[in-house]
């Protein structure tokens, strides 16, 4: 697993936050393309059921690297006013920020029909 | 003369300015240097930006009153659609590009950027590029679709004269400029940090431009692509956005604001850094939440790229897909409040200050917040369905991008004004003109939100008297002209000061940032010696820094081998590994550009063998620049009892170049990520897409020439091994196996390309088909070429054992060539395959 003190933890959050937006808007339209959902459905439809799925799959994973950053910054044996808890507490607020993010754009699939 | 100069070090400060200094006269041209190149840039962004004021001016004197036709609509539509192109792509972009330029290396005390030869290419492209466009106003064939250029408007069949070649060709060129500042300051940040700068001591400014300069290289991609098809579409009949052919123009629309979205925080980040630099200065104490607003910046960074659709709420986007940009568009705001809180807690908790810059960051706050809250507003779909196209956006816009970028623009001009002259601005001009902008600049966009609401829409030329808008057009025109009236004041004041104002003592403002301990007026080298910076405020702790750094007390301060040197660090720490020799003035930057200004001019008059010929000439032009490096006479050569404590960066593995290579990449691959993205939306969004029944590429050349890619790659990959592991054996020879490999992809490649029965001004699917093909070729060619240099240099002991770094700098394109080849076999041939569509 990717070290806690590694700078690209800083953007990691973000990354998989980002790949999520574009495969949940990748999917709707693939979706919607191949097999479109009867209208009436609402959004009682196999397309929102995945992507609420993958929505909360992805939301857990992000509050468990937020997790495990906040306990590395709280580390005693760390110095206080180290890189390596800079890092850990940055990219701790990101992945809550981004879990945060994820489970926001995911809202709307319980609400909406797919592809009206 | 500086008061830092004293009889101790001033024979040392006069061969540092000898070293560092620009050529006398026409020698100019050739300077390589960040402050000169810097304020190149801002200098020639305020001339576009009087431009496009005057065309502004233009605009708010035609709708003063309703009914009138002082301009005709042509005319009017050439102007606006200008006057936006102007303001974002001339003015607003290059202009913080110069600032940050101009103002990183010495934030992070280094002595200039890390590729000062990309710097001076960039603005070359940048004032070719911009001469270009702007003078299509004079021969009255300027660009009339719209600052966006949507399709099919700007189609050759709605808009059969050049307007829109000057603008495609013309912005593409500009943003080689915008892609080459974002990828030297990206690497010039990370790698030239002074010993111990680590990344939680940074200047905040810097983690602003880190960003900006990391969304340049991921956002402007798109734009690129996109231009480039639409110009292939009006001028060799290619089809993306035609209907008719398999096209769609909503693709447009998504490559355009892929980046223009993103565009908007490329120009806010800047200005934010620029408040939550000075609001600490002039609250008189540090800024508080330094970690929370890192996490900001980075936040909108990646945020503002999921926001790109809410440009196209009424384009007829299904619900579901809708909600998640709305959704998107709401959690941006998130980031921004973070910022503005911890700037009033600075401000609530510090005793501030009203000197002039500050006044221009109170105007600053008040607008922003005035246009984020309308932003908000926006990013709610029906209330955007409602208001869209009128006035109602025109405002908010303005209000987000004067009050976001213009006015910490001005601050920061007056913030700094005492580093380029010496001089202090005048406080009672300068507050004039603050007063006249900032009520000017309210009562025209405050109102204009009313004229919106009231139904006006943007773009007409005119409108019938008694509608309702009659009174608030003419206010919003009086306010247009109090707010010129400022400007002018504002620069009667700056050129003024240069005569008259009062001279400025060292670290005028009393600020904690280490460009403040650079000599004033500022020198080519910024500090004669390089300190250590252990700590966020170097100027608080140690006043006397700067006439310490002037005597010479730090590291680098000997400068009798007559070689620009800078220290390269690591990205995450800070601490100092390696020494980086740079370039000095070269006619290679203006000599690249002004072929490549053949090329657009070429292209822009239809004498394509004109633009076949220079782009030929581009090529070589940039394959020598290349060649003059690394161990070259005219770079850093192979010397006897070289430092080794650090070394220099040509004799290591790990070296800029890499960073650079890699950043580049990104850009890049962005690129390629979008023309996958069009392949895929016109697959399977294109109202009349068509693919021919049996794939057009011959199957077994195409994969052989992709064996033939691979196993190239691979010879190419076993000599970086053995250079890593300190073994030169067969080096040469391994070159030129993989050159020659190399050579016979590309011409089987090209053979798979001419002899498939492709029909691109038919088939959108084989336009695309085509260019995908053009884009391999290139990479591949260009693997090939330098490939073969590599032997050449080895050959000459450019490359060896001691100077290993250019074919690790090779590799990743390697890489890059080989991923991107079979993830377009991928693409375009096997998953048609399998899904029965090609």
């Amino acid at each position: 697993m990717l070290s806690i003190s590694h700078p690209i933890q800083i953007v990691m959050g973000l990354i998989i936050w980002s790949v999520w937006f574009v495969v949940l808007y990748g999917l709707q339209g693939i979706g919607c393309n191949v097999a479109p959902p009867a209208a009436e459905l609402g959004p009682w439809t196999w397309i929102n059921a995945l992507l609420l799925g993958l929505g909360v799959c992805v939301t857990l994973l992000l509050l468990f690297a937020a997790y495990r950053c906040w306990k590395a910054g709280q580390d005693q044996r760390v110095e206080e006013d180290s890189h390596r808890r800079f890092i850990a507490r940055i990219s701790g607020g990101i992945y809550l920020f981004s879990a945060i993010a994820a489970a926001a754009v995911t809202v709307p699939v319980v609400i909406y029909p797919p592809c009206v | 003369m500086s008061e830092l100069r004293n009889a101790g070090n001033r024979s040392r400060l006069a061969q540092f300015d000898r070293v560092w200094g620009n050529l006398p006269g026409w020698g100019q041209l050739s300077a390589v240097n960040h402050t000169s190149v810097g304020l190149r840039f801002v200098v020639t962004g305020m001339v576009f930006f009087l431009i496009g004021g005057i065309l502004a001016m233009l605009i708010r004197t035609q709708l003063a009153l309703p009914e009138q036709d002082i301009l005709s609509s042509s005319a009017y539509n050439q102007i606006f659609s200008m006057h936006g192109t102007v303001m974002m792509f001339l003015f607003a972009i290059p202009v913080l590009e110069g600032a940050a330029m101009y103002l990183i290396p010495k934030m992070i005390g280094t002595r200039d950027l890390v590729f000062p030869r990309l710097s001076a290419l960039g603005y070359y492209c940048y004032l070719f590029g911009g001469i270009i466009i702007v003078s299509s106003l004079f021969l009255n064939m300027a660009p009339d679709a719209g600052w966006f250029m949507y399709t099919p408007l700007s189609g050759s069949f709605y808009s059969p004269g050049l307007g829109p070649d000057f603008w495609l060709l013309g912005i593409t060129f500009v943003e080689i400029s915008a892609m080459s500042a974002g990828v030297e300051l990206v690497v010039s940040i990370l790698r030239t940090r002074a010993n111990g700068m680590s990344l939680r001591k940074m200047p905040i400014f810097c983690w602003y431009i880190l960003a900006m300069a990391l969304m340049i290289v991921f956002g402007f991609p798109p734009l690129i692509l996109g231009s480039i098809l639409l110009e292939l579409e009006r001028a060799a009949g290619m089809v993306f956005f035609e209907v008719a052919g398999g096209g769609d123009p909503l693709l447009w629309q998504h490559l355009f604001w892929l980046f223009g979205h993103p565009e908007v925080y490329i120009i806010f980040l800047p200005g934010a850094g620029i408040v939550s630099t000075l609001i600490p200065v002039f609250a008189q104490r540090p800024l508080l939440g330094y970690r929370w607003i890192v996490m900001a910046i980075i936040l909108m960074g990646f945020i503002s790229f999921g926001l790109w659709v809410h440009h196209m709420f009424t384009v007829g986007i299904p619900s579901l897909a809708l909600a998640f940009f709305s959704m998107a568009s709401m959690l941006v705001a998130v980031p921004t409040a973070i910022q503005f809180f911890a700037w009033i807690a600075t401000l609530w908790t510090g005793r501030v200050v009203f000197h002039l810059p500050m006044l221009w960051i109170l105007g600053f706050l008040i607008i922003f917040v005035a246009g984020g809250l309308t932003g908000v507003m926006l990013a709610l779909v029906p209330f955007d369905w409602q208001v869209h196209d009128t006035h109602f956006v025109v405002a908010h816009m303005h209000y987000v991008l004067v009050g976001g970028m213009l006015f910490p623009l001005i601050a920061g001009f007056y913030y700094w004004l005492p580093h380029v002259s010496g001089r202090m601005p005048s406080d009672t001009l300068g507050r004039w003109g603050f007063w006249l902008t900032f009520i000017g600049f309210n009562l025209t966009f405050l109102i204009m939100h009313l004229t919106g609401l009231f139904g006006m829409p943007r773009r007409v030329y005119t409108y019938e008297a008694g509608l309702g808008w009659d009174l608030f057009n003419l206010i919003s025109s009086i306010g247009g002209f109090i707010m010129a009236i400022g400007i002018a004041v504002l620069i009667l004041d700056i050129a003024l000061h240069f005569r008259f104002g009062q001279r400025a003592r060292q670290n005028p403002w009393n600020a904690d940032s280490l460009e403040w301990a650079v000599e004033m007026p500022v020198s080519t080298y910024n500090f004669a010696s390089l300190p250590d910076v252990p700590t966020r405020h170097p100027m608080f702790e140690d006043p006397t820094l700067p006439q310490k750094i002037a005597d010479g007390k730090y590291g680098l301060a000997d400068i009798s081998h007559g070689l620009r040197e800078i220290y390269g660090s690591r990205a995450g720490t800070g601490k100092v590994m390696q020494v980086i020799h740079l370039p000095t003035n070269s006619w290679l930057p203006l000599q690249s550009a002004a072929i490549i200004a053949v090329v657009c001019l070429g292209l822009l008059t239809k004498f394509y063998w004109v633009a076949l010929v220079a782009a030929v000439f581009a090529v070589l032009s940039l394959l020598r620049w290349s060649w003059h490096n690394g161990a070259h006479a005219s770079s850093a050569p192979l010397t006897d009892g070289e430092r080794t404590d650090p070394p220099l960066h040509s004799r290591m593995l790990d070296s800029p170049g890499l960073w650079g290579m890699v950043v580049a990449m990104m850009g890049n691959g962005t690129l390629y990520a979008s023309l996958l993205f069009g392949w895929f939306y016109l697959w399977t969004a294109a109202p009349q897409w068509e693919a021919p029944t049996q794939g057009p590429l011959a199957l077994m050349p195409l994969l052989l020439s992709g064996a033939l890619l691979t196993l190239a790659a691979l010879v190419f990959r076993v000599a970086v091994g053995r250079l890593r592991a300190g073994n030169g054996n067969g080096m040469q020879g391994l070159f030129w196996i993989a050159s020659l490999i190399g050579l016979i992809h590309f011409g089987l490649l090209l053979w798979v390309l001419l002899s498939a029965p492709l029909e691109p001004t038919e088939l959108a699917h084989d336009s695309v088909l085509t260019v995908m093909l053009m884009y391999l070729l290139i990479h591949s060619g260009l693997s090939t070429v330098v490939t073969a240099m590599q032997a050449m240099r080895v050959q000459l002991g450019y490359v060896s054992l001691r100077v290993p770094y250019e074919p690790i700098v090779v590799w990743p394109l390697w890489v890059y060539t080989l991923a991107i080849f079979w993830l377009a076999v991928a693409a375009f041939v096997l998953l048609p395959m399998g899904w029965g569509a090609a």
